[in-house]
Formats: structure tokens, C-alpha cells, sequence
């Protein structure tokens, strides 16, 4: 390899290294400094605390609860839209995964608007905030206090990972050769839907079930916009890390806030990584290579028949589900023209009004309005997106080159060396998505700002995050579309007499074109919706994000009226962003891409 | 010995949009009887296959299966066997593991039986000891081998073959053409084959017919 | 009505006292640490931009305590020149770790009750309320249900649950209201039972414990605003908060509400918020010039409306309009110092922990 080369190889990965793994080291070092205790025995203290008591356990439940759910409603999805030739199926499919870019910020407060007295549900009869109608019966009946907020709770995890299913379900369905289906039913081990089941579906599709559970227990597990406003009372690992984080650096004064995080921190890392390695395991042992239809003239659909009973399920499970997905952005778009208004002689009634969109660039705090912190905001997305989506490119092609090289080795040691440094490559930019945005932040306000506090007046800062967290998913969409990418291109290239950089830039990003669009608009979406990351880290009011100024308006106290659909305005307008993001996404999706995000 | 037929095609139609691939096609089997189904790509050979399993269903017309319609009778439930033109061995389970597959468990109790009933035909095909292979290490020859045993071992009363040897080399394909007629007439099982190639048909089947575009 | 009230009256004789910083001087941003939710309003922070040319920048820390936190970790190197929203249950733990420098500003206007705590020598107060309980006027209806005339009412089966509190360590009214409860227990009658005992009690009688204001004002408390907000809940029919928070409500309200205030001797404690230069911090004389601007007699009686708190001056009451005053409680307040909150504020939070 040539001096350049090497470079590129080893640089991105030192790079990322550093950017991840020194803050949470300096992070880590700092709080069992301050916390006087391991971080195994700092485990134990949760419970002794009042905040955290039963945050372990309501954390497992609630992930738990969350990816069963969410694996059982996607499955179905994922199986309709994989073989049945529906109208405009492709545009039923952008829809069901549309939650997954949206900001969490958005499906709190939608989710609160839609449970909310003015929301739609509550005429209907599901009460989820208080405990009358059926609601009330379920907590009669258990002595569970306040289960519509478990459920609102629950449905918002459904609702931002149902993507995950549908996206790693989908392409084994549809791109399974057919000729193995049809031979399973004429032998008797599979002659009925059962054996089928256990013989076929079963052992084919766990790896990518196992898949889309893991990465869906993962997201819910390190929830905390979602449970910061949906469960209030509730606390998972994740915001008990953020609540307590402030004080956790300071030695002397925040030696139980250091225990709280310390002991949060670990038992959280410790399952990420267990998740990881459990899934890993998975996929290994049945990761045989999927008999995948070799052209599309092999797959064959089942056509679209109107009034069968199974076509009228189909479309009103659909259809429910449809509901669900647009009901919460539907409802933060309402809110926004929803306040209340002092009528009669007693209280206040939800009117109609304008009044929440025509202060947006007005009502501020702490000097900043919302459409200040929107340009904030699209900024750091824009930094994002020109350090993530080359940094993104070039770890997808460091990994690739890395699987070519292994593939063509001389020795068994050279073979083992390439092959663990494209996963091991592989893993580290998936880590940072892994570890949560809480820990990240974390990282970087406990270990970068205590050892150099003037890097919080620079303006990048904050991007820092961002960055990590939006280059998984560049290489995620970029890794699949360069290994698919024909070598004989870039062959007939060098014949004529191109170098490697013009090779590079004539033909393999214009080939890369599409995919390159996808991970430059999810960068972008990652970057306007990130939430936690940003929340814990000290910040400079002039350069607050939308996000985190959402979310201060509805922590301020709402004497005033006006306060509500002021942020919901606010919520409408990073919500509408990030549907023209998710469109982009959506148009330039290279065909039967899936498996990834 | 009197020839009982086992399988009767009647005046089936079938048609995709305005292309009529079959249009009242009549075939008769008879027990035991294998013969080829020889015509050009596109005139309708593996459609007839697909709808003799049920996969297809027809526009009119009637299959009989020894003299019963099966009209309304599932793939799973015709008792019909077929080697499909590409590999469809199941990735996730080893040789043994696929063959199990084909064997009914109604009829055969133990697990040990049905273990012993897959070696069994493995040593009939010439794949002696090869129980624990993966899939995928199988060649070509090889894999063809063991479907064709899967299929055997559910006992089905027609085994229908979309064209399985096309893939392999010369040599490599009349030795299992001879083989592979051998052995359905030592089991004397009735079977279709489905081809393009005329010296594969005149080696493998008693009779030969012709189909041509509709 | 509905938007922003505004006097626009915040200029007058204070400008022509003022040193004017020369825009060429340097720096002319004046960086202040302060808590997320802090609500000194637009009108005030521009008018003094206007006037000095000195812009305002604010880092945030997300609430009081963060406030404190981020200025210890960051002491003797601020990235800051003032510090604002440090109030007196949190200004003993400041002064302990030498946080602030001596300022000589001018407090001679300051009234008495705001200079209780703390003399204004380090830490100059600009704004204060009392925090104790507040109540349902629809629940608490003088039949089924009796104005309480003790604490220890809460503690009776018709308070089951009923009662939404915040946690000490994670909110400052939830720390405030802590501290009001150490004395009051020790200064009543009962000899044998003291503040613990009292919290076990609550426990007991399943209060509700939230980690913010927010949480229990919007989500649980049923006589405020809370019902016309989405997450609420209502299950308590009392809350802690200001002893004006009813006066705040009346004053959005067009003079209606049906949450008030328990004017209970000793239950309540006056918190009182400062504005304090840090140590290290680079340009004191543009920190100074914030600080004077708080609490000139223009900006300051604004306070009520501007940022729904007291004046710390003389003289300065909440307007009448809409029911403020008349909705709001000025209690007996407990009386501890600052230096007697950090010298126990440890063995409270560790007896609350163990009594919930």
C-alpha cells in the first residue's frame, strides 16, 4: 500500500477513535474519581436513591415491552409490503418509516398533544392521561397508577422504530427466490403455514429479526426525550444520566449525582454491548447467505385482489396503522393553533388561533427566538453534513477495500488482519450510535469541557455530537451501494488512463451519486433532530438548536397561554424540515436497498 | 400389465394480460411412465409445471390427479414433487437437515427411522457419509443429487423436473440424467421433465413431447 | 391581553448615571451563565444593550443547581463574567467554595427582607418569592375539606396522594420547600417529632414526588393552568410553588383562578435570587453595569411583570391589575442564613432521601 493510501486508512479511524473514545475515558476517569466507588459497586446505588429507585427495572420493562411490540405490529407490514403488489405500496412504505428521522422532541410532544383533553383521543374514550373511561378500568383492575402514560410511552417507541422491522424485514421477504418457498410446500415438512413457519420463515428471517430487535431495545432502552415528557415520573438510565450530570463532575458536592451516573452509565454499557455481541452471535450462526432472487423477472408477486377477507384485514390493519403514524404529526401541527382562552365565569376553553405562528420570531427567551435557534439549528446541520458525509464515504470505503484485501490474501494472517480491521472499523462508527447521545454528551461536557472549559464559547462545538452520531448512517447507506458497486467500472477507468483521485471523482462518487443524496439528507435530519446529546452539554444560549429550545419553551412555566402553540409552531416548522429531508431520502433510495437504515 | 393413468390435463387455459401461454392443453401419464416435455423457452413449459403444483391457478380446464380434480387442492396437499431449475436447498440446514425435511413425519415415528431413511437414500444417490455438509459446499452435481432425494423421500405420486440439469457440464449431466432415470424406475415413480435440449430428453424419458408457442 | 405584557417603559434618568462602555474597548459582549427557564424578558436585556452597547450573551445551565454546578466546575476559569440565578438555598454552597469576588455595588435602595440572607457583598439579590404550598380552592372547599391550619394536616387520609412535591436534589422551589420544613418542624410545639418524621409521614401518605416544577405544577397539580395542558394528570390538589403563583395565574386569567396559596407561618421559605461576579471573570466593569441595571428602581419594579418574581427593592409591591396581589399570599417566612443552609444542606437532603 501505497504511504497516501495508508493514510486514508488509518487516519478516519484514529480520528473517530479519539473523538469517541477519549471524552468518554476522560468522562468515565472524572466520575469514579468523584463518585469514591467502582463503577460495578456504584451500580447499587441507584435504587438507594429516590429518583432512581426502580429506574433499572422500568428501564428493561419498558425497552422490553417496547421491542415485542414493535417486532409483532412490524412483522405483518414488512410482509405485505414485501410480496404484495399493493397501489403505491412504495409510498405506504415512506410513510411507515418516516417516524425513525423524525426528532424525538417532535414524538414527545405529539404523542402529549394527541393524549392531551384537546386531543382527538380523549372524546373517544381513552383517556391516557387520567384515569377515567378505559383507562381507568385498567388501573382499577391492577392498581396501576397512571398506565395511559406507560402506554403513551410504549406507542411512541412502536411508533419511532416500527422503521427498523419494516427495514430489515423487508428485503429477505421480497428478495427471497421464490423456486425455495414453492419447494418447501410440496415437501412434507412444510406443508402447512405452521412448519413453514418453524422450517423456513423462522430460520431465515431471525438474523434480521434478531437485527431490528436489538437495534429497537437499544433505541428505547436509551430513550429520554420520549420518557422525559411522556412518563414524567418515570426515569430510565438514560435520564437519570442526563438529570444528573451536571452536578456528577464535581468532586466534594456531587459525589451521589457521580454514583447515580456512574452506576447508570455502566449497567447501560454494559448492556449495549451484550445487545451487540448477542446479535453478532445471531446473525454468525444463522447468517448463511440468503437465496436471493436473481433478477426481478424471479419475483413474483402476489397480486393485489379486491373483497378477499385477507385483502379487507390487510387494508384495515393498514389503514390503523397509517392513523398511528400520522396521527402524532398531525396533532403537534393542530396544537400550534390551539390556546387557551379565558371564557365564562370559571376557567379557560382551546380556541383557534394564529397568535402561536405570528410570535415565532418573536416571543423569545433567553434571547434567543425560535427562528433564531432554527438558523442555529441548520448550521450545525450544514457542518455536519460537509464533516460526516466525506468522513462517512471514506470509513464505507476503508471498510470495503479492507473486505477485498482480506478476500485476495497470501496468508491466513494477513487474511485475519484485514478482516478484523474492516469489522473492527465497522463497529467503531457504529459505537456512538450504540452508547447513546446522553453518554456521548456526557463524554464530552464531564471529560472535554472539565480539562479545556474554553472549548464551550467555540461555536463548532456542539457539532461534535452531531457528527458522531450522523456518521453511522452515512455509512450505513454508503457501505452497501460500494460493495454492489461493479470493480470492472473502476478497472475500465484505469485502462484509460485515469489516476485514483480522477478515478475517484469521475467515476466512483457520480456512480455513488444517489446513495451519497440519502446519507447527505439523513445526516442532515440526524443533525436537526438530535436531542440528548446537545441537552446535557453546557450551552451557549446565542447558539441553543431548535430541538433543546423546544424543549426549554415547554419546560418554562405556562402562566402564559401564548407559551404552548408558540412551541408547537416551533415543533411544525423542524417537523416540516425534516419531511422535505425525508423525501430527498426517500427519492434517491437506490432500489431494494434495505438491510441497513 | 394393464397401464393405469395417474395424471390427466384437460383442456386447461391459461393466460397472463393478452399472452396466452397454454391454451387447451390436454396431456395424459401413466403410471410410472416418464417422459419429457420439450419446446422452446417461452411456450409455456414451466407454466403447465406451476399449475400442475397449484402455484398457478388455471383459467379453465382440469388437472386430475389419479382421476380426482384437484381444482381446489393447495400445492402443499397434491402430493406432487418438483425439482426447481435453481438451487432451492435450504441455506440454514446442513444435507441431512433438508432431507429430514422431506420426509413425512405421519408415517415415519422415530427420529432415528427418519435419520436412518435420509442416509439411506444418500448411499442410493452415491452421496455416501455426506449428512453433515453444509449446503453450500456442495457442487453443482452434487446439490442436484440431494434434491432430487428430498424430493424422492416425500413420496409423491409424479415428480415434476423444471429443466435441473441445465446448469452442469456435459459429462456431469448425462451421468446424472442416467442415474437420476435409473432410480425412478427402480422406485417406479412417475415424473415430467421439462427442457429445452433434445439429447437430455431422448437420455432420460420413454416418451417425448413436443410444445411449441401458442 | 394575551401576549406578552409590556410597559416599554424601561429607559429613564438610570441611563444618563451609567459609565458608557466604548464599543472599541474590546470585547463588548457581556457572557452570562444562568439557568434554562430564566425569564428576564427581551424588553429588559435590549434596553440594555440599547443604553450600553454592551451585548448580552447567555450560556445555560439547565436549572439552578446547574447553575451552581457549572460554576464550581468551572471556577477561577469562568467562560463567563456574571453569574445570575443562584439563589440563597444554593448562595452557602457558592460562598463556601469562593466563587465570587467582592463587588461594591451600591445596595442602599435594596430592601431588608432581600438583604437576609446575604448583605450583597458577593452576591447582589434582584428578584425573590416565597415557596410554600399551594391548594385547590375546589378541593379545599371549607366543608369536605378544611383550609389546613398545620403541615401535619397533609399527612391525614383526605391528603392521600394527594400532594405533588419536588425533589430537593433536582429542583430549587423542592430544596427551598426542604428547608422550610427543617425549621418549621423544629420551631412548633411538638417537642418529639421533627422535619423527618413529618417527611416519613408524606411518604406514608403517598405524596407525589416530581423532579421539576414543571412536572408537578403542569402534571399533577389540579388547580392551576394545569388542566389545559396536554400531559396533565391532576391527581394532587396541592402543590409546592410561589406563594404568588396564584396571583400569576389571576393575572392571565383575567383576576380568575381557584388555585391559592397557605399562608402558614414558618412553612414557607424566601427564596431570594442573585446576580454574583466569578472569580477570574475578565471584564468586572461591564458584570457591574448588569448588575446595576437589575436593580435600579426602572428595571426592577418591572420584576412582577417581567419576570413574575418580587422586587428586592422598598416600595415595590405586585400591581393590583387582574388580581395579582390580591390572589398572591406574602406568609411569615423561616428565617435561616445562607451560611446555616450550606453548613447542613448535606444531612437534610441524605434524612429526606432515607425518610422517602
Amino acid at each position: 500500500m501505497r504511504k497516501g493510501a495508508l493514510l486514508l486508512h488509518v487516519a478516519p479511524t484514529l480520528l473517530f477513535s479519539f473523538l469517541v473514545f477519549f471524552p468518554l475515558y476522560l468522562g468515565f476517569t472524572r466520575l469514579i474519581t468523584v463518585a469514591e466507588l467502582s463503577p460495578f459497586a456504584a451500580i447499587w446505588q441507584i435504587d438507594s436513591r429516590p429518583s432512581g429507585i426502580g429506574a433499572i427495572t422500568f428501564t428493561f420493562i419498558e425497552a422490553s415491552i417496547s421491542t415485542i411490540l414493535t417486532i409483532l405490529l412490524g412483522i405483518p407490514i414488512a410482509w405485505t409490503l414485501a410480496r404484495d403488489n399493493w397501489p403505491g405500496r412504495i409510498y405506504l412504505r415512506a410513510i411507515f418509516t418516516m417516524p425513525f428521522v423524525m426528532p424525538s422532541i417532535i414524538a414527545a410532544v405529539g404523542f402529549l398533544a394527541l393524549i392531551g383533553t384537546d386531543g382527538p383521543l380523549y372524546p373517544l374514550g381513552i383517556d391516557l392521561r387520567q384515569q377515567s373511561g378505559i383507562i381507568g378500568k385498567i388501573s382499577d383492575a391492577t392498581g396501576w397508577e397512571n398506565p395511559g402514560h406507560f402506554i403513551a410511552l410504549i406507542a411512541a417507541h412502536i411508533w419511532f422504530n416500527l422503521a427498523l422491522t419494516i427495514r430489515f424485514l423487508e428485503p429477505p421477504l421480497s428478495n427471497l427466490n421464490p423456486n425455495i418457498e414453492e419447494s418447501i410446500k410440496l415437501l412434507p415438512g412444510g406443508n402447512n403455514i405452521f412448519s413453514r413457519m418453524k422450517n423456513l420463515w423462522l430460520p431465515l428471517l431471525s438474523p434480521n429479526i434478531a437485527a431490528a430487535s436489538v437495534m429497537t431495545f437499544i433505541f428505547s432502552f436509551t430513550s429520554f426525550a420520549l420518557v422525559r415528557w411522556l412518563t414524567p415520573s418515570s426515569f430510565t438510565l438514560e435520564r437519570l444520566m442526563a438529570e444528573h450530570g451536571g452536578a456528577a463532575g464535581i468532586p466534594d458536592y456531587g459525589m451521589g449525582d457521580a454514583q447515580i451516573v456512574l452506576g447508570s452509565a455502566t449497567i447501560q454499557l454494559i448492556t449495549i454491548m451484550i445487545s451487540l455481541i448477542l446479535l453478532n452471535w445471531l446473525q454468525k450462526r444463522n447468517g448463511a447467505a440468503m437465496p436471493f432472487a436473481l433478477s426481478k423477472g424471479q419475483k413474483r408477486q402476489i397480486p393485489y385482489r379486491e373483497m378477499s377477507f385477507a385483502s379487507i384485514l390487510k387494508t384495515f390493519y393498514f389503514i390503523s396503522i397509517l392513523i398511528f403514524v400520522l396521527a402524532p404529526l398531525i396533532a403537534v401541527f393542530r396544537s400550534s393553533f390551539r390556546m387557551r382562552v379565558r371564557t365564562g365565569d370559571v376557567g379557560f376553553t382551546q380556541q383557534w388561533t394564529l397568535e402561536g405562528w405570528s410570535s415565532l420570531s418573536t416571543l423569545s427567551w433567553n434571547q434567543t427566538t425560535i427562528t433564531e435557534a432554527l438558523f442555529n439549528s441548520l448550521g450545525y446541520a450544514a457542518l455536519t453534513l460537509l464533516i460526516a458525509v466525506p468522513l462517512g464515504i471514506i470509513f464505507a470505503n476503508n471498510i470495503h477495500l479492507s473486505d477485498e484485501i482480506a478476500k485476495i490474501a497470501k496468508t491466513r494472517r494477513k487474511r485475519l488482519f484485514w478482516k478484523y480491521w474492516a469489522r473492527g472499523n465497522d463497529f467503531l462508527v457504529m459505537f456512538p450510535l450504540a452508547i447513546s447521545a446522553v453518554l456521548i454528551g456526557l463524554g464530552v461536557s464531564l471529560g472535554l469541557l472539565n480539562t479545556w472549559p474554553s472549548l464551550s464559547q467555540r461555536w463548532w462545538f456542539p457539532a461534535i455530537g452531531h457528527i458522531l452520531i450522523a456518521t453511522p448512517f452515512v455509512v450505513r447507506s454508503i457501505l452497501p451501494a460500494i460493495r454492489s458497486l461493479n470493480p470492472d467500472y473502476s478497472k475500465a477507468a484505469a485502462l484509460l488512463g485515469l489516476g485514483p483521485i480522477e478515478r475517484m471523482f469521475k467515476i466512483t462518487l457520480p456512480l455513488l451519486s444517489g446513495p451519497i443524496v440519502v446519507a447527505s439528507s439523513l445526516a442532515l435530519a440526524i443533525s436537526l433532530g438530535e436531542f440528548g446529546a446537545t441537552w446535557v452539554v453546557l450551552r451557549n444560549g446565542a447558539s441553543s438548536t431548535l430541538p433543546v429550545h423546544i424543549d426549554s419553551l415547554f419546560s418554562k412555566p405556562g402562566f402564559d397561554p401564548l407559551v404552548t402553540p408558540t412551541a408547537m409552531a416551533g415543533a411544525s416548522v423542524l417537523m416540516a424540515i425534516t419531511l422535505i429531508l425525508y423525501v430527498m431520502v426517500e427519492k434517491y433510495r437506490p432500489d431494494g436497498a434495505g438491510g441497513e437504515f | 400389465m394393464s397401464k393405469k393413468v395417474i395424471l390427466e390435463i384437460e383442456n386447461i387455459r391459461k393466460s397472463y394480460l393478452d399472452n396466452n401461454v397454454l391454451n387447451d392443453y390436454c396431456l395424459k401419464v401413466d403410471e410410472g411412465e416418464i417422459i419429457a416435455l420439450l419446446g422452446p423457452s417461452g411456450c409455456g413449459k414451466t407454466t403447465l409445471l406451476r399449475c400442475l403444483c397449484g402455484f398457478e391457478e388455471i383459467d379453465s380446464g382440469h388437472i386430475k390427479l389419479t382421476g380426482k380434480d384437484c381444482a381446489n387442492i393447495p400445492p402443499e396437499s397434491r402430493n406432487i414433487g418438483m425439482v426447481f431449475q435453481s438451487n432451492t436447498l435450504f441455506p440454514h440446514k446442513n444435507v441431512q437437515g433438508n432431507l429430514l425435511l422431506g420426509i413425512s413425519k405421519n408415517k415415519n415415528n422415530t427420529t432415528n427411522e427418519r435419520i436412518e431413511l435420509a442416509s439411506n437414500i444418500l448411499g442410493e444417490i452415491g452421496l455416501d457419509g455426506f449428512e453433515k455438509r453444509n449446503v453450500a459446499s456442495l457442487s453443482g452435481g452434487e446439490a442436484r443429487r440431494v434434491e432430487l432425494a428430498r424430493t424422492l423421500l416425500s413420496e409423491p405420486k409424479i415428480i415434476l423436473l423444471d429443466e435441473p440439469f441445465s446448469a452442469l457440464n456435459k459429462d456431469l449431466k448425462n451421468k446424472l440424467i442416467r442415474d437420476t432415470r435409473d432410480l425412478l424406475k427402480i422406485k417406479n415413480i412417475t415424473a415430467i421433465l421439462v427442457t429445452h435440449d433434445l439429447e437430455e430428453a431422448e437420455l432420460f424419458a420413454d416418451r417425448i413431447v413436443h410444445m411449441s408457442k401458442q | 391581553m394575551l401576549s406578552t405584557p409590556l410597559s416599554g417603559c424601561i429607559e429613564g434618568p438610570w441611563k444618563s448615571e451609567m459609565h458608557r462602555i466604548e464599543k472599541n474597548s474590546g470585547d463588548d459582549t457581556l457572557r452570562i451563565l444562568t439557568y434554562d427557564i430564566m425569564a428576564l424578558s427581551d424588553e429588559m436585556i435590549s434596553a440594555f444593550t440599547n443604553q450600553t452597547g454592551i451585548s448580552v450573551e447567555f450560556i445555560r445551565a439547565n436549572d439552578a443547581g446547574g447553575v451552581l454546578e457549572t460554576a464550581i466546575l468551572n471556577k477561577d476559569r469562568p467562560q463567563y463574567d456574571l453569574i445570575i440565578g443562584i439563589d440563597n438555598s444554593f448562595l452557602g454552597d457558592a460562598l463556601a467554595f469562593s466563587l465570587f469576588q467582592a463587588n461594591d455595588v451600591n445596595v442602599e435602595n435594596i430592601s431588608l427582607k432581600a438583604l437576609s440572607s446575604h448583605d450583597g457583598s458577593y452576591a447582589v439579590p434582584y428578584d425573590m418569592g416565597s415557596i410554600c404550598i399551594n391548594y385547590d380552592t375546589s378541593y379545599v372547599d371549607g366543608e369536605n375539606v378544611t383550609v389546613p391550619m398545620s403541615l401535619w394536616n397533609f399527612t391525614e387520609t383526605e391528603w392521600k396522594g394527594k400532594v405533588a412535591v419536588q425533589n430537593p436534589r433536582t429542583s430549587s422551589p423542592g430544596r427551598s420547600f426542604l428547608i422550610a420544613t427543617t425549621q418549621y418542624f423544629a420551631e412548633d410545639t411538638d417537642e418529639n417529632t421533627d422535619y423527618t418524621d413529618w417527611w416519613a409521614a408524606m411518604s406514608a401518605n403517598d405524596v407525589i414526588v416530581s423532579s421539576g416544577w414543571t412536572e408537578a405544577y403542569e402534571t399533577h397539580y389540579s388547580g392551576g393552568y394545569g388542566p389545559w395542558m396536554d400531559g396533565y394528570i391532576g391527581d394532587a390538589q396541592a402543590v409546592v410553588s410561589y406563594c404568588h403563583s396564584p396571583g400569576v395565574e389571576a393575572w392571565y386569567g383575567e383576576n380568575w383562578t381557584q388555585s391559592a396559596a397557605l399562608n402558614l407561618a414558618g412553612a414557607s421559605f424566601l427564596q431570594i435570587e442573585y446576580a454574583a461576579i466569578p472569580n477570574g471573570a475578565e471584564d468586572i466593569s461591564q458584570a457591574k453595569s448588569f448588575i446595576e441595571y437589575l436593580i435600579s428602581p426602572e428595571v426592577n419594579s418591572q420584576m412582577p411583570t417581567q419576570n413574575f418574581m418580587y422586587s428586592v427593592l422598598d416600595g415595590y409591591d405586585l400591581p393590583e391589575e387582574n388580581g395579582y396581589r390580591h390572589h398572591s399570599v406574602s406568609p411569615i417566612d423561616t428565617q435561616i442564613s445562607s451560611e446555616n443552609i450550606e453548613a447542613h444542606i448535606d444531612e437534610w437532603l441524605n434524612n429526606w432521601d432515607a425518610a422517602i
